[in-house]
């Protein structure tokens, strides 16, 4: 794994049927790390996963997992070899109960792990000789995470893992993911467009806009490094544009300028000095208002 | 024992940390006591388990706890625990006394929370700046 | 396993098959007694189509090995082959919901694998309709005191195998095209008239319907060699055209 990155892209970028669905993607996954991958829908998430996976190709750029070139077929099949999925919509085969679902999936992994098959079992409390049609979208989930889980796989893949469910699967979904990290020191890249998700479980995050990457970074340096800073003039906030760097979006409100940094507060302090703020006042910034900062706004 | 909030602005790992020098200060932890493993605390509270390690690792850093390799996280010295106390029981006092006056100017109990908070996040910028 | 999977999503498309073809196959042989007692009160003007046909099917039905073969190689056993191969050879990855899909996508299994697994799978089936009938007509022969050669029972199995996987080829074709199921279905078994029709232009020099009647057996002109080698090659060809389509696509 080069450079200890087990997804690495760079550019990448996508055209179907002449839709842009990425428009320049890169990301860098660390190995053992849970990586939120954040955008709204629509932001090209899917269309990520699927590239990395080999079930779509990129018209642009590079990508690779676990230094293999997602693009070739064959590198293909041994990425998916140690790559457990969990697809957004839960796709199961309907027609299978969920021991045969169990049963056809671990014939295709020779690590399978009967042991930890039997421990989720319980644990999700699901009955073996259930049609998967009869399961509800909590259930399949949680049938989908222990196909995904007990393969001994090296990374997981999770497309929108907690979406549709209530806050008891949620909090069990998101427990059996960081318990499992945790034990086999599994990489974990799941995308979401829940904010409390991602919070709550992942080091590090990339927030897409749009089929780009708006923002990347470990969350902890992400909450350490961005600041709202508010300056408060005499008159109406002038008009003007930082040199500095890090500066990602100033608003203006009558008196009030509104900066969002992404390098702490001290270089834009500096050079608003000059403006004769009245007063100044800086505050933390949860990852919430970096999203809707970087992504939701209209231009 | 522990409850981070992950929605906060605050880096998870200073909030655990803090919520263990919290509980060591209170006397909830006492040392000796061991911590729990970072793979239970990480399922129990739903977090990275890297986050705890960070945790772990920095609280050692400031001789806090001490990590037994293949035993886990135990809290260090007693006098350490004691001077805290002191400490903190000190603080508490010069806290009281400038809740009073702020009170008595006026100032309402919300707007001496934000006082305190932005106060705090200045330093912690400062820190970081620093750092 | 991507077999077992294979064999999986026809299974019941095959299973009504292998009941269906057999009992339709002995119920042909056993009404022999019938039909020859019916041939002898019916006398066919052969003015008319229909009064053409009938008169093939009672000089057909002085011997109980070209009656068989009128009846059940060249007739029942064709037509139904066919269908049940065109039915068979439809479905696949594109005809699944999207979200089970993307499950079999995320196997570790290249497309072309799970491709092969289908077709060989969804052959096997087609092979077994069409081996399965023949087999029950040469056991039941005795029972009314006939017999049915296993040799000539096996030449014209070759002869209609090979007919219904180009059905079978076509349907598995069409469906890495459209992702309904009818479409395949529908469109694979318009191709019988077509063949037809090709048939009377061409002179019946290359008619893939006398190929798979194994009409040149049965004339005595021996196995059509030829035809059985351009109808594989065409079947093989649709296979290796579906298995690229999805080998290629995006999903």
């Amino acid at each position: 794994m080069a450079d200890g990155f087990v997804i690495e892209t760079a550019d990448l970028r996508k055209t179907y049927d002449g839709i842009d669905a990425l428009r320049g993607l890169t990301v860098s996954v660390p190995t053992g790390s849970i990586y939120g991958f954040l955008g709204r829908t629509g932001a090209g998430k899917t269309t990520t996963i699927k590239i990395l996976l080999g079930m779509a190709r990129p018209t642009a750029g590079r990508a690779s997992v676990f230094g293999l070139p997602a693009h070739s077929p064959t590198a293909s099949v041994d990425i998916r070899r140690r790559t457990g999925f969990v697809g957004d919509e839960k796709g199961l085969y309907d027609a299978m109960t969920v021991r045969g679902m169990i049963r056809h999936t671990a014939s295709f992994y020779p690590q399978w792990s009967r042991e930890l098959e039997e421990q989720y079992l319980r644990r999700f409390d699901l009955g073996a000789e259930r049609g998967i049609k009869t399961l509800s979208r909590g259930m399949r989930t949680k049938l989908a995470l222990l196909l995904a889980l007990c393969r001994g796989a090296d990374l997981l893949v999770l497309d929108e893992p907690t979406t549709g469910l209530d806050p008891a699967a949620t909090e069990d979904v998101l427990q059996a993911l960081v318990g499992h990290a945790a034990d086999h020191g599994t990489t974990v890249f799941f995308s979401s467009h829940q904010l409390t998700d991602v919070e709550q479980i992942a080091d590090h995050v990339a927030i897409i806009d749009r089929g780009r990457t708006a923002v990347t970074g470990a969350l902890d340096d992400l909450r350490q490094n961005y600041r709202r800073i508010q300056l408060v003039f005499d008159g109406d906030a002038p008009a003007y544009t930082f040199q500095v760097k890090g500066v990602e979006r100033v608003k203006r409100s009558g008196r009030v300028m509104t900066v969002l940094s992404s390098a702490g507060i001290d270089g834009v302090l500096g050079e608003a000095r000059q403006l004769n703020p009245v007063s100044t006042d800086s505050a933390p910034v949860t990852l919430k208002d970096i999203f809707l900062d970087t992504v939701a706004v209209e231009d | 024992m522990f409850r981070p909030n992950a929605a906060s602005g605050v880096p998870i790992y200073l909030q655990l940390m803090e919520q263990v020098k919290h509980a060591i200060e209170t006397g909830a932890l006492r040392a000796g006591d061991q911590l729990p493993g970072i793979r239970p605390l990480a399922e129990e509270l739903v977090i990275n388990p890297n986050t705890v390690a960070k945790a772990y690792r920095e609280l050692e850093h400031d001789g806090v706890i001490e990590l037994r390799h293949g035993a886990g996280a135990f809290v260090t010295g007693a006098a350490r625990e004691k001077k805290l106390t002191d400490r903190l029981r000190a603080g508490q006092a010069i806290v009281a006394a400038a809740v009073d006056k702020l009170r008595a100017r006026g100032v309402t109990e919300a707007e001496i929370r934000r006082l305190v908070e932005a106060e705090l996040t200045r330093l912690t910028v400062k820190g970081d700046q620093r750092g | 396993m991507i077999w077992q999977q294979a064999f999986f999503e026809t299974r019941w498309r095959f299973l009504i098959g292998l009941v269906l073809l057999p009992v339709s196959a002995m119920f042909v042989a056993l009404s022999y007694a019938q039909v020859t007692a019916l041939a002898q009160s019916v006398t066919a003007t052969p003015d008319t189509a229909l009064g053409r046909e009938i008169a093939t099917a009672m000089e057909m039905a002085k011997r109980y090995d070209s009656y068989v073969w009128s009846q059940w190689f060249q007739r029942n056993g064709a037509q139904l082959g066919a269908f049940f191969a065109a039915i068979i050879g439809t479905g696949g990855l594109l005809s699944q919901s999207a979200a089970a899909r993307l499950f079999t996508l995320s196997l570790p299994v290249s497309r072309e694998k799970l491709l092969a697994a289908r077709a060989a799978a969804g052959l096997g089936q087609v092979l077994a309709l069409t081996f399965v009938p023949a087999l029950v007509i040469v056991i039941v022969s005795p029972a009314i005191g006939r017999s049915f050669p296993v040799l000539d029972a096996l030449a014209y199995v070759l002869c209609l195998f090979a007919g219904s996987a180009v059905f079978f080829s076509l349907a598995f074709f069409l469906s890495s095209v459209f992702a309904n199921v009818w479409t395949p279905v529908v469109l694979s078994l318009c191709a019988g008239p077509v063949l037809g029709g090709l048939d009377v232009i061409t002179g019946g020099g290359f008619s893939l319907p006398r190929m798979a009647h194994g009409e040149s057996y049965f004339y005595g002109h021996g196995l059509p060699w030829l035809m059985l080698l351009i109808s594989a090659g065409v079947s093989l060809t649709l296979l290796y055209a579906g298995t690229r389509l999805i080998a290629r696509q995006d999903f």
